[in-house]
């Protein structure tokens, strides 16, 4: 019973994918698992580290939250974060992982990070960003060590986990493979830092140029899996271009941004872009990449979304999460209803909130679950 | 997809350049080496996005 609810979900985003019309739109929510903590009412700052707490807050969400993805993610894992003293990566008084702004890279090294990125990671990056690789070649070892099994200890649970309740509960399979960065991202979010990539294109543009070119193959390895496929898709979360000049985007993020999701496409990984903040100005070049590159927006005209991407592209997003916080059910219920009927239209659409949910003031749980179950009984084509 | 490069990660074909790899082992060799050689590019990644 499960298992053909399961195939049916599967179907509707396999319909999307291969260009059809599924039976209704499908609705994939996203929420961190520590949104699930404060759901259960749980101790975050004790379940952030354990592993069997997680497992239950995965099933939890599963049940729950009536989408038809398990909706619970697990991207920070404290115990690793431990054993390397993060510093991008701490937990604050209430348990929340933040993640304070740091410099990992300084001007002076573009040549090195040029020459080789991945060696210029390991030897320059990782210890200002983990206190605990500053240390000697053996102990940096010896902590590297620790860290990546207690990595693979929590992974190895956790996504056969997902696996296991995705089908107990007839959801359909984890839409992400894997997840890369756009290479100027990379340079500016745990390298350069947004106040100090935005120096550099004024005072370095050619080497931040030649960084972007050079990053871009250690990008391109990280998005390709050998489960990659269409429906298990290259997660990217994009940041920085609405923040720049048009002519500044036009010269340093998108070339090697379309290359990244031209050769993640060419590999067999389409990409499943989150689009951060307001890319209204950069539609006409989103249209450009490969069709069927999956656009998660967060911010913009639904209409002119639909109209300019729409076509070629398949979109979600949109719904304002803190709607959900602030609304009446009603209220909730009819803002679902007016952004179906603009972008559902025609296909290549899946139900999603404009952000990860995280807070729980920011989305009243029984309004997400109320919109979750109104878009799947409206949304029928 | 371009194989790739760096000092700090040993590609198959780095591997075999730098070892006697016989032929009738090849295969073996290759699925007890390179599956690490991913994982730790795999955490690296995850530690810097």
């Amino acid at each position: 019973m499960m298992a053909e609810q399961s195939k049916e979900r599967d179907q509707l985003f396999i319909d999307l994918d291969e260009g059809r019309i599924p039976k209704r739109v499908p609705v994939h929510t996203w929420m961190d698992v520590s949104y699930v903590m404060q759901y259960a009412g749980v101790d975050l700052r004790r379940a952030q580290w354990d592993l069997e707490t997680m497992k239950e807050m995965i099933e939890l969400a599963a049940k729950t939250f009536q989408s038809d993805i398990e909706p619970a993610t697990v991207t920070r894992l404290m115990p690793v974060y431990n054993i390397l003293g993060a510093v991008n990566f701490v937990m604050g008084s209430s348990g929340q992982i933040q993640h304070p702004n740091i410099v990992g890279m300084y001007p002076e090294e573009y040549d090195e990070l040029i020459a080789d990125p991945y060696k210029f990671t390991h030897d320059k990056v990782l210890p200002r960003l983990y206190k605990n690789l500053d240390t000697t070649p053996a102990k940096r070892a010896l902590v590297f060590s620790k860290a990546m099994k207690a990595y693979n200890d929590y992974y190895s649970q956790i996504f056969p986990h997902i696996a296991m309740v995705s089908q107990k509960y007839g959801l359909a399979s984890g839409r992400v493979a894997c997840q890369t960065i756009a290479p100027f991202d990379h340079v500016a979010d745990q390298y350069r830092s947004f106040s100090g990539i935005s120096a550099d294109i004024r005072r370095y543009p050619e080497k931040v140029v030649e960084a972007c070119e050079a990053i871009l193959p250690m990008m391109v390895k990280a998005g390709v899996k050998p489960w990659s496929s269409p429906q298990a898709r290259t997660f990217i979360p994009l940041h920085m271009a609405p923040f720049m000049r048009t002519k500044d985007f036009e010269k340093f993020y998108w070339p090697t941004f379309k290359k990244l999701i031209e050769q993640l496409a060419a590999a067999g990984a389409p990409a499943l872009l989150f689009v951060e903040h307001d890319w209204t100005r950069f539609l006409d070049y989103l249209n450009e990449l490969p069709a069927g590159t999956q656009m998660m927006f967060e911010y913009g005209d639904p209409k002119l979304i639909k109209e300019k991407v729409g076509k070629k592209h398949i979109i979600s997003g949109l719904y304002p999460l803190t709607l959900l916080g602030k609304g009446t059910k009603q209220e909730c219920i009819d803002k679902a209803k007016e952004l179906v009927d603009i972008l559902a239209p025609g296909g290549n659409y899946i139900f999603s909130f404009d952000k990860v949910a995280i807070f729980l003031q920011d989305a009243n749980p029984e309004n997400m679950i109320a919109v979750n179950e109104f878009v799947r009984e409206y949304a029928k084509y | 997809m371009d194989e790739f490069k760096s000092e700090y990660y040993t590609s198959w074909s780095d591997y075999q350049q730098n070892n006697d790899v016989q032929e009738d082992t090849a295969d073996l060799i290759e699925s007890c080496t390179q599956p690490y050689e991913e994982a730790a590019f795999e955490f690296t990644m995850w530690l810097v996005f």
